[in-house]
């Protein structure tokens, strides 16, 4: 696959599924608490507040120690994650004060893929979701290695389905084990789910929140 | 019920089911459960009851048994729910209902019963036995069929004397065919207190159960009250040990999170009495604590000990039994004697509503292993020999604190100089530290009253935030109630906390008003709704008599799988609640800060009302405009 199919196909997948209207910016972060909870299996009692024009939440994963503090703008211009592990916290940003080669992109070469080829289609997922080109490692802890962040990016959708896909671990007898992808079955499984998910349901424009996520 | 196959599976304590088993089970009751096992394969075995305290596990303890032993079947031949099959409470209804089951099981098993003509006598000429079975079985949804099922009951009441020999004649063609006794299950006795109007109606039919091989499914206080049935055999469940409570909590805690929370666990054991139901509130308590209020262990601790004292033990000055209540926190044991003797009252209500509990088996029925619950006796208690971990550090350092007033409750420090002298001279051998530690203890138990600390109130946002989940995840099964004292707030209140909940998601939440609410009525409007809507707002109007309230208690596992709030008014909630001791169980009970102005502001409704899209329903943005209608007619004075 070429950069400019992947390029196209994965414009056309961020826009149906991954950039809500500013309507139901509440209702997605519903539906992905939801599905990052069911992922860490741990029960839904924490939900994104609004305060001052920011929805805020935090992700927990206790196993590991890790606390994710989520801030997001609900007009987009930015968004924050401190993300805590192990004791040490990173933050990842961004702000729209400052220009970043996105903001040419998606004004001047907003072109489509017309038709999705599900071979592109899992590539692209795959690139984004399993294994981002430009990631942030937390940590060089060798369990903790399989975390990759794909922080090139200005959509915190994006990065939030990310971050709950990094997460999802294999249930060995007595404890939980961070896999490559290649030797995870859930991690398959769930990329399984959202290649079929997109292809079936692309041709309607938006995608909702419930649907894309698994928990309508 | 989904469950998290490796994680956090918390919930009010239900009864496990099938689905449930291979997740969370534990075996506390190895031997018991042995016992259980071969009673139900002996086909000829005598009656046998299943006992015990709200909250050992009765309920999960006979359905594993029935599950291993018949693969996901039910092993019984008729099951009586006495608790929920049940509506009216007069000894028509209870035989009415047997009736019922009987002819549908010969009906099931082709036995002819024809030549007794039952329905020919209870309904008239030209009615058929199925005609009988379908008007005594049926699930009435309209007042009108509750009325005429009603006085179905009551035509069979009248003929109750003619009908058991009838019934007995039945029941052997039934074991002929079967080859076997009948197996009855009669559960649910175990929701009736000895001492209601309705317990004498059923000594009747359960004596006649006693005939068979019925299990019995009651409280520890039926062992002492009751007609000959409760002198069958006995399996009783006492409150577990502290490693088999840590064990049922690891275990909702799954295997990622049970090393994360391993700290608390010992604690919440302790303070759980060995009452596995206690020790899982409390458990999920402490975890709201800390994931949402971000509290720190010892305060999450207290947070969770409070909510589960104030929701599930309702304690009243008049009815507690401080005497009682002192004599087995010094002695460990409670006598037979006590407690069918002229005190039986209130030890029936200690005994019923876990204030006192019953740790062991008795070797001679004359003498019973007891506990007061630690929730209310003094933290020190169960603190000092917990195996140390940073939680436990928090923990000892807060009992210190709080020897006496464990959980920040009011003390009632005027102690008389004559109460002095009286606990003084019991303890007159003892050296004076002692006399001073045991003063000390001793003041707690002239303190507890549930209405004076219990129901703070809880402000809309609060309240809204512990609501959430009941509304954005549908795989629970919550139920609250909410005391309020003015209706129309109440109503501005709920259409707030539906309104701003369908701004989060989809929410299908019907209203319902009862101006005169009965038991009658509003388990008609449950099972009218139940399917149609995912959550009920049920409000209450005038006051419900004392034995509709008395019923509803009786209907709690009927309400298991119902998503819904009771809206009722404060005033009344209190004189129920001491009738409540089985909803309390899985209802979580809080009380509106009706002053809504100080919560909630005109921007954010309209915050809210603008993320109500387009193809929302009209009905969620009507609610909004009326919160919004509200508050500026209050702003404007």
């Amino acid at each position: 696959m070429d950069s400019k199919t992947y390029y196209e196909t994965w414009n056309r997948v961020e826009r149906a599924a991954f950039m809500p209207k500013k309507r139901r910016v509440k209702k997605w972060l519903t539906a992905f608490i939801t599905f990052y909870n069911r992922i860490v299996e741990k029960q839904n009692i924490n939900w994104p507040k609004k305060c001052n024009g920011k929805f805020s939440f935090p992700m927990t994963y206790d196993p590991i120690n890790l606390d994710c503090e989520c801030e997001i703008n609900e007009d987009f211009s930015g968004f924050s994650f401190k993300i805590t592990l192990l004791e040490q916290t990173v933050s990842f940003e961004y702000s729209d004060r400052e220009l970043c080669e996105f903001d040419y992109l998606h004004k001047h070469c907003d072109k489509k893929a017309q038709a999705i080829n599900k071979e592109d289609l899992v590539e692209v997922l795959k690139q984004k979701v399993v294994h981002p080109a430009i990631h942030l490692h937390l940590t060089d802890d060798e369990s903790l290695h399989e975390i990759r962040l794909g922080v090139a990016t200005k959509n915190p959708f994006v990065f939030l389905y990310q971050f709950a896909f990094q997460m999802i671990a294999e249930n060995k007898k007595e404890s939980i084990r961070l896999e490559r992808y290649g030797k995870s079955p859930l991690k398959q499984n769930e990329l399984n789910r959202l290649v079929d998910l997109i292809e079936t349901n692309i041709e309607e424009g938006k995608i909702s929140p419930g649907k894309l996520l698994g928990v309508s | 019920m989904i469950r998290n196959e490796n994680g956090i599976n918390f919930d009010v304590g239900y009864p496990l089911s099938d689905d449930d088993f291979h997740l969370l089970y534990v075996d506390i009751n190895k031997d018991q459960h042995q016992r259980f096992l071969d009673w139900i394969k002996d086909v000829k075995a005598a009656p046998l009851l299943i006992c015990g305290q709200i909250g050992t596990g009765k309920t999960t303890f006979i359905e594993k048994g029935f599950f291993e032993t018949d693969n996901r079947k039910s092993p019984f031949d008729i099951k009586f729910s006495f608790d929920t099959d049940t509506l009216f409470h007069f000894e028509g209804e209870y035989w009415g209902l047997f009736l019922g089951k009987i002819i549908d099981l010969a009906d099931r098993l082709k036995v002819d019963i024809s030549s007794f003509k039952l329905a020919e006598d209870i309904l008239g000429i030209g009615c058929s036995d199925n005609d009988l079975k379908e008007q005594l079985l049926r699930e009435t949804i309209s007042i009108s069929e509750i009325k005429k099922q009603k006085d179905v009951f009551i035509k069979v009441g009248n003929l109750v004397t003619e009908l058991i020999p009838l019934i007995k004649k039945i029941i052997l063609r039934i074991e002929d065919k079967n080859g076997r006794k009948l197996f009855i299950y009669a559960e649910g006795i175990d929701k009736f207190k000895y001492n209601e109007t309705a317990y004498p109606f059923l000594q009747g039919i359960l004596d006649f159960m006693a005939d068979y091989k019925t299990l019995y499914e009651v409280n520890f206080v039926h062992l002492f009250f009751g007609n000959k049935w409760r002198m069958s055999d006995a399996i009783i469940l006492h409150n577990a040990g502290k490693q088999e409570v840590e064990a049922v909590l690891q275990k909702r805690l799954g295997n990622r999170y049970k090393d994360f929370y391993s700290g608390i666990i010992p604690a919440i054991a302790g303070v759980s009495g060995g009452n596995l139901r206690q020790g899982l509130k409390i458990l999920t308590e402490y975890y709201y604590a800390v994931e949402v209020l971000k509290k720190t262990a010892d305060q999450a601790f207290s947070y969770g000990c409070s909510l589960t004292r104030n929701n599930s033990l309702f304690i009243t000055r008049e009815k507690f039994p401080s005497d009682i209540i002192k004599v087995v926190y010094r002695d460990r044991y409670l006598l037979t004697e006590i407690i069918t003797g002229e005190q039986r009252d209130s030890v029936h209500d200690a005994l019923y509503n876990n204030w006192i509990m019953i740790t062991g088996e008795s070797k001679d029925k004359k003498q019973w292993e007891s506990m007061i619950n630690p929730l209310i006796t003094p933290a020190s208690d169960i603190i000092t020999d917990l195996p140390e971990s940073p939680e436990v550090v928090l923990l000892k350092q807060w009992a210190k604190e709080h020897e006496t007033s464990p959980f920040g409750l009011e003390i009632d420090k005027s102690i008389s100089e004559e109460q002095i002298k009286d606990i003084k001279a019991e303890i007159r051998q003892e050296d004076k530290d002692t006399v001073t530690a045991t003063l000390s203890k001793t003041r707690i138990f002239d303190i507890i009253d549930s209405e004076s600390y219990g129901l703070n109130p809880f402000n809309i946002i609060d309240l809204f935030e512990r609501l959430a989940a009941y509304f954005l995840e549908e795989k629970r099964k919550d139920k609250i109630i909410i005391a309020y004292d003015d209706p129309e707030i109440a109503k501005i209140a709920n259409d707030f906390i539906v309104g701003k909940a369908a701004t989060y998601k989809p929410v299908e939440c019907k209203d319902i008003f009862l101006k005169n609410p009965t038991a009658e009525n509003i388990l008609t409007q449950i099972r009218n709704n139940e399917e149609k809507y995912t959550a009920l707002s049920i409000f209450f109007g005038k006051a419900l008599s004392g034995e509709d309230a008395l019923t509803l208690n009786k209907l709690r596992d009927r309400f298991i799988q119902n998503r819904m709030i009771w809206w009722i008014k404060f005033d009344h909630l209190r004189s129920y609640l001491e009738k409540w001791t089985q909803l309390q169980q899985f209802f979580l009970i809080y009380r509106l800060d009706e002053n809504l102005l100080a919560w909630i502001t005109k921007e954010e409704v309209l915050e809210d009302l603008e993320e109500l899209e387009e193809s929302e329903s009209d009905e969620m943005k009507k609610r909004l405009e009326k919160v919004l209608h509200y508050l500026e007619g209050k702003k404007n004075g």
